[in-house]
């Protein structure tokens, strides 16, 4: 019986690699990203800009005053008054809550739903597939606006609403990404391997199918962020946001179209605050997308 | 590839049936009604009741509704409710105007687009693809109707060149036009970018330049020959989204396209004309998608294998 | 003593009639320089071939033989990849100090190049007919109809019926792409041809056919082929010369007797040990222990050290040299200094191949 010669006598003393979990990893290519650092750095001038917003009271927002009509920019009032006397950088940055929140929360809905039927169709196949496809392209059939509108038409304007509208709206390309990567990974092996060992379908799913499919999720549900926060502000400036004195940036926006030519800053500075929000969440999704694409790593 | 077509129409009739009973339904159970907007404190009871009596308010849900498909089915979109005039009359006046606006944002977008995308791919990593891509994640960021007031601002208040919006002429298409464009532009750089850069860094490029193919050749025809293709496609679909969010650019530049027209008429709570024009928008959704599809199937040789008859898919014997 | 002559020198054997040397490698030297690190994957490389001759270049992955192929045709990705120092002269003219118009004209025509995944290597969207009448057209005066005329002769020529011409990529097996791409190295009867692992993604029969179709086309077109591949069996096949590679460097070269029946350097010995005895099946299969060396951190002297049986203290820090066997054998090893140094074969005399 010849000797295998112990690898451990002949290999030096191996190089130490720093092992990185997977998280790690994408940390670290997140920090070396420029655009997703400073799309974080703005987020986080956001949530400043959020809580800071916390302590204006309600009250201070809506108050009319005629001797602050049309008042040009100045210290106290950065944004200028508008054509009921309000301080519009107040009203922005209370505006603040709502464009955030619509933008997470209608983004959570869509992706919950959307991955959860997106699973469903692409893990199960057959009718099950069939239904929730057709489902969700009829759906998307319809112009996102005007479902939005419709939508709220029936609800009636508030916040839940329009969060409930833009989400829904938002379904259908989570479904679609989600039931691709699902019928990828679904061939793969260590799926077969895991239902080979006898695990349950639910199970398979939730523990090998997701977290590796989750990469375009997560991607997409960045940009579907953005994209929310937009289609809510449109809503908004049509007027099937949120109701009027509450100064959600699409309708200060509106607000500020009639005196367009007199006092440009009315509409102005709300829109800036949108452009500047989506952006940073666009730069953030770029970011990960780069790091949590194996195919462009060098 | 004929079957596929028929099968891609016939796809339509679930869909209008769907769509037609969401949106009917949901306008229907809208707080208020068509006639809220027609009485006044005067209007005796009986008036009221035979306006009900008119609009079958009195009945269920479900009769208006039968009422209405079962017009439908013959291809009657009905009166408005507000008007009693035609909505297929009206929607069929204003959509060349909002496909007039499409198509310029198209042609606007894809000729500046193209060629950055293009640019942008090639130099990849420098500094003017780090322009392109700023430049393009600006764009895709703003909301469209805020870049429509700010033109409006820059090019007819403070410049005077063109009119702020309205339907008198050409110079009311300008502002409306390069405004969707500039929307499609971002979007459609960054897809070409993408596509090129996937095609920059596949092998057949290095086989190419292996066989001594000229370099300006392999550019032109082995990489771009791939690129266009899936760039076409996005090209394809952003004309349906842009016809999508033509609700808003119509609203801000007061142009009369079936967007605008579709928001009138939600907000008059007019079931009839709201339905019709969604239906006809989602019709023209689907279809343009049906479109796209087919022209991918027409330029890449791989997809069009799919759609032809299997009988002719030779077996390859290794 | 032995004598410590670089490879260059040699004096190949004589040979019948065609002595004419289509490829000479000297020294060539590949580096890839990437943010933090550079890759050195080829280090000192030199080799020589002659019109009709076939050599094997084998190694492990990442030994450096792709990089050195693409050298030749000067097709080395150059935003990381610089080609630092050495010459490689294809039937005469240094490759690496031509312009691009001159690459031009020889790549396809010259020097050819099969490279090695066949699924990704055809351009999707172009019949494979309109891919090799491509080579034709730019390296010849015919017409379209002539070029694609020979498009389909070559398509015969390699087993194709020609009637398949005008389908495209996709509607073809793997292996029948891997035989449309050597059709399209070949369209032009290069002089030398580079095959990187031609046979590797396909499977062992399709891989004996395409290899006796390599050795046939050999023979009637008089083409020098460069075969790099990690198959020993594949070298033993159709090779007359082997040059074996590790970290970028051949460490041992001869004919296909010398390395084959006497394998001087320890690497090689761990190649052959490692392959299964078809003859003595009960034999245990020697593994060589270690792995390959990171290409970035590459030591002075031999980069074989931490894996070899035969490694001294000196082997890692001293400068190697060429050690002649004889006429037409040389290894790359720092022991054979020594005199009455040899290897002691794990396996025998005779090895199998």
């Amino acid at each position: 019986m010849s000797k295998i010669p112990n690898a451990s006598e002949t290999v030096p003393e191996a190089k130490q690699q720093k092992k990185r979990s997977r998280f790690g990893e994408i940390v670290h290519s997140i920090k070396r990203n420029k655009s997703a650092v400073a799309g974080l750095i703005i987020i986080a001038l956001l949530l400043l800009i959020l809580i800071g917003s916390l302590f204006i009271k309600y009250e201070a927002v809506t108050a009319t005053s005629t001797a602050n009509r049309f008042r040009t920019p100045d210290l106290e009032f950065p944004f200028g008054g508008d054509n009921m006397g309000r301080n519009v950088f107040l009203r922005t940055i209370y505006g603040s809550r709502y464009s955030l929140s619509i933008g997470f929360l209608a983004a959570a809905i869509s992706t919950v739903l959307g991955v959860f039927l997106g699973s469903l169709a692409g893990y199960y196949g057959g009718l099950v597939d069939d239904i929730i496809m057709r489902a969700s392209d009829v759906l998307a059939s319809i112009p996102g606006m005007l479902l939005g509108m419709v939508i709220i038409t029936v609800l009636g304007q508030s916040l839940q609403n329009l969060i409930i509208a833009v989400g829904v709206t938002g379904v259908p390309i989570f479904v679609r990404i989600t039931r691709a990567s699902v019928l990828t990974i679904k061939n793969q092996e260590y799926v077969e391997a895991s239902r080979a060992i006898g695990m349950s379908h639910l199970r398979v799913i939730f523990t090998q199918v997701l977290p590796n499919g989750l990469s375009p999720i997560i991607v997409t549900f960045t940009s579907s962020l953005g994209l929310s926060i937009i289609v809510a502000a449109s809503l908004s400036f049509l007027g099937f946001g949120v109701p009027v004195p509450k100064p959600e940036w699409g309708t200060l926006v509106s607000a500020g179209r009639n005196y367009i030519r007199t006092s440009p800053n009315l509409m102005s500075f709300p829109g800036l605050f949108i452009m500047i929000t989506v952006l940073a969440f666009n730069l953030l999704g770029d970011g990960l997308r780069d790091a949590l694409d194996p195919k462009l790593k060098k | 590839m004929l079957r596929y077509v028929l099968k891609r129409i016939l796809w339509l009739i679930p869909v209008i049936i769907c769509v037609s009973f969401i949106v009917f339904a949901l306008m229907d159970l809208a707080p208020g009604t068509i006639i809220d907007a027609m009485i006044s404190e005067a209007t005796t009871a009986e008036d009221i009741a035979a306006l009900r009596a008119k609009y079958d308010l009195d009945k269920p849900l479900i009769y208006r509704y039968g009422k209405y498909m079962f017009r439908l089915a013959q291809g009657d979109l009905g009166l408005s409710d507000v008007s009693q005039t035609s909505v297929w009359d009206k929607y069929i006046t204003r959509l060349p105007n909002t496909l007039l606006l499409s198509l310029a944002a198209l042609v606007i977008g894809s000729a500046i687009s193209i060629p950055m995308g293009i640019n942008a791919a090639r130099h990849a990593g420098k500094i003017t693809d780090t322009a392109t891509t700023t430049f393009t994640l600006i764009g895709m960021s703003m909301p469209s109707f805020w870049l429509a007031l700010l033109l409006i601002l820059l090019f007819s208040y403070y410049l005077g060149w063109v009119p702020a919006g309205g339907n008198k002429g050409f110079s009311a298409f300008i502002l409306p036009a390069v405004c969707s464009g500039l929307l499609l532009m971002a979007n459609s750089t960054r897809q070409t970018r993408s596509s090129m850069l996937e095609v920059l860094n596949s092998d057949y490029l290095r086989t190419a330049r292996a066989k001594g193919v000229p370099e300006k050749v392999v550019i032109r025809k082995h990489a771009l020959g791939n690129a266009w293709i899936p760039i076409l496609t996005t090209i394809g679909s952003s004309l349906g989204v842009s016809l999508a969010g033509s609700a808003v650019i119509e609203s801000v530049f007061a142009w009369p396209g079936v967007g605008r027209a579709t928001v009138d008429a939600v907000l008059a709570r007019d079931v009839t004309e709201t339905c019709g024009m969604i239906i006809m928008s989602t019709i023209i959704y689907v279809l343009l998608q049906l479109i796209v599809d087919l022209m991918y199937a027409f330029v890449d040789p791989r997809i069009r294998a799919q759609y032809t008859n299997r009988k002719k898919k030779r077996r390859s014997a290794v | 003593m032995s004598d410590v002559i670089t490879r260059h020198e040699i004096v190949a054997p004589p040979e019948t009639a065609n002595d004419e040397i289509v490829l000479d490698i000297k020294d060539l030297v590949v580096h890839y320089v990437l943010e933090n690190e550079t890759v050195e994957a080829v280090n000192g490389v030199s080799l020589q071939l002659k019109k009709g001759q076939t050599i094997g270049v084998v190694g492990e992955t990442g030994a450096g033989k792709t990089s050195m192929a693409l050298a030749v045709l000067n097709l080395v990705p150059s935003p990381p990849g610089v080609i630092k120092s050495g010459s490689i002269s294809v039937c005469g003219s240094d490759v690496l100090k031509m312009s691009t118009k001159q690459l031009e004209k020889i790549r396809g025509k010259d020097v050819s190049m099969i490279f090695q995944d066949p699924m990704t290597s055809l351009n999707p969207v172009m019949t494979v007919g309109a891919q090799i009448a491509e080579s034709v057209k730019y390296h010849e005066n015919v017409t379209n109809d002539e070029a694609f005329k020979r498009a389909e002769e070559m398509l015969e020529l390699v087993g194709i019926p020609k009637a398949r011409a005008i389908e495209y990529p996709h509607q073809f097996s793997g292996g029948m792409k891997q035989r449309v791409v050597i059709a399209i190295a070949l369209a032009c009867n290069p002089k030398v041809l580079l095959a990187d692992e031609p046979t590797s993604a396909l499977d062992v029969t399709i891989q004996a056919q395409v290899l006796d179709m390599m050795s046939e086309l050999k023979e009637k077109l008089g083409t020098a082929l460069v075969m790099i591949t990690h198959d020993l069996g594949v070298v033993a096949k159709v090779c007359d010369l082997v040059a074996v590679m590790y970290a970028g460097r051949i460490v041992e070269y001869g004919t296909l007797e010398d390395v084959f029946n006497s394998p001087k350097h320890p690497y090689t010995e761990g190649l052959f040990g490692s392959l299964p005895n078809i003859e003595d099946r009960k034999a245990e299969l020697i593994p060589i222990p270690g792995l390959m060396p990171d290409p970035t951190k590459l030591p002075v002297g031999c980069a074989f050290e931490p894996r070899c049986r035969y490694a001294t203290s000196v082997c890692r820090d001293k400068r190697l040299n060429n050690h002649i066997v004889s006429d037409t054998h040389t290894v790359l090893c720092a022991r054979y200094d020594e005199p009455g140094f040899n290897i002691d074969l794990l396996r025998g005399g005779e090895n199998n191949g």
